[in-house]
C-alpha cells in the first residue's frame, strides 16, 4: 500500500459552492486549511481489511461565513466532526464524497509533493 | 299532638285520612323526582352509547390500518396501530392474546419462520373482526388474500437499499472504492453532490 504521508491540495464542490485548501497528512495525523479559514485537525490510520484509510477529522469554522456545504456558520463559528474512509489510492481519484451533518461534500486531492 | 296520635288509633276515619295524606305527599315527592331520575338515567345512558361507539371507532382504526399495512408490516401507521392494541382492545382477551404471539414473532433472536408471523397475524386480525361484529362476515381465510403490485414491493425495496447504503456511509462503513465516483473532465473541481 502506497504511503499516504505528503502535501496535498484539496477541491471541495457541495451543493453551497466550491473551495479549496491544503492538507499535510503526516504518520497518522492530518491537517489543513481552506481559504475561508476553516481548519482541519484529524487523525487517520490504515482501514482494518488493510484496502485503504480510515478516520476522524475535526472541523473548526470562524464566525460569520458560509460553509461550501451552503450552512452559515453563526456569529459563533461551528465546529463539528466528519468520519471518514478514503481509498488506498485516493490521490488517483477523480473525487471522494464526505458525509458531514450538514449535508455531502466532494473533495479531490491532488498530492504535490511526499514529506520529507 | 299526642290528642291527634290518639284519634289516628282509635278512629278509623282519622287513620284512613291520615293515610290518604300520607299518599298523597309521598306521590308529590315521586311526581316531582321522577322526571330528575328519568333525565339523569337518559343522561348515563347516552354517555356509555357514546364512549361505546368512540370505544368500537378506535378499535376500527386499529384493526383497519393493521388490515391495510398486512403485507409488510413496517410503515410508521402500522407500527402505530399495533402500539395501540393493548389500549383499543383492552377489553377483548382474545385479541390481547394473539397479539402477545405475534408481538413474540418480531423478536428476531427466536428465529420464529415468516410463515407463523404470518399464521399469527391472521389469527389476530380474525380476533379483531369477531370482537367488532365482522367475525361472520371475514375469516382467516380473507386475510390471505393480499394485493401488492411488484411496481411497490420494488420500491420498497429500492428504498430499504438506500436506506441501508446511506447508514453505511454515515457510519463511515461503506468500503472506500464506494466513496468515489467516474471520471470528470478537464477541470480541478469535483462534481457537487446530489442532495
Amino acid at each position: 500500500m502506497k504511503e499516504p504521508d505528503g502535501f496535498y491540495a484539496a477541491y471541495f464542490a457541495s451543493r453551497g459552492g466550491e473551495g479549496i485548501g491544503m492538507f499535510v497528512l503526516s504518520e497518522g495525523t492530518l491537517v489543513g486549511a481552506d481559504s475561508t479559514g476553516v481548519t482541519f485537525d484529524g487523525r487517520y490510520s490504515p482501514a482494518p481489511d488493510g484496502g485503504g484509510y480510515v478516520g476522524k477529522v475535526a472541523v473548526a469554522a470562524p464566525p460569520n461565513l458560509t460553509l461550501v456545504q451552503g450552512v452559515g456558520t453563526g456569529a459563533t463559528g461551528l465546529r463539528y466532526e466528519i468520519g471518514f474512509v478514503l481509498p488506498s489510492d485516493f490521490a488517483e481519484k477523480p473525487f471522494i464524497r464526505l458525509d458531514t451533518q450538514f449535508g455531502p461534500v466532494h473533495v479531490r486531492l491532488v498530492k504535490v509533493r511526499s514529506t520529507p | 299532638m299526642t290528642e291527634w296520635l290518639m284519634a289516628v288509633v282509635t278512629k278509623p276515619e282519622v287513620f284512613a285520612a291520615t293515610m290518604a295524606a300520607l299518599a298523597a305527599l309521598f306521590t308529590v315527592i315521586a311526581t316531582f323526582r321522577a322526571p330528575m331520575k328519568a333525565a339523569h338515567f337518559a343522561d348515563q345512558l347516552r354517555r356509555e352509547g357514546e364512549m361505546s361507539q368512540d370505544r368500537r371507532r378506535i378499535k376500527m382504526a386499529v384493526f383497519t390500518t393493521i388490515v391495510q399495512e398486512r403485507v409488510g408490516l413496517w410503515s410508521p401507521d402500522a407500527v402505530r396501530a399495533l402500539n395501540l392494541i393493548e389500549v383499543a382492545f383492552y377489553d377483548v382477551r382474545e385479541v390481547r392474546e394473539c397479539w402477545v404471539a405475534l408481538y413474540e414473532t418480531f423478536d428476531a433472536t427466536k428465529k420464529i419462520p415468516e410463515h407463523v408471523q404470518k399464521e399469527r397475524l391472521r389469527a389476530l386480525l380474525t380476533a379483531m373482526a369477531k370482537d367488532l361484529g365482522l367475525g361472520g362476515a371475514l375469516g382467516m381465510a380473507d386475510f390471505e388474500r393480499v394485493y401488492y403490485p411488484v411496481s411497490i414491493e420494488q420500491e420498497q425495496k429500492l428504498r430499504m437499499l438506500e436506506r441501508e447504503a446511506s447508514i453505511r456511509r454515515l457510519q463511515g462503513l461503506d468500503s472506500p472504492e464506494a466513496n468515489t465516483s467516474g471520471m470528470v473532465a478537464n477541470t480541478v473541481w469535483p462534481p457537487r453532490p446530489l442532495p
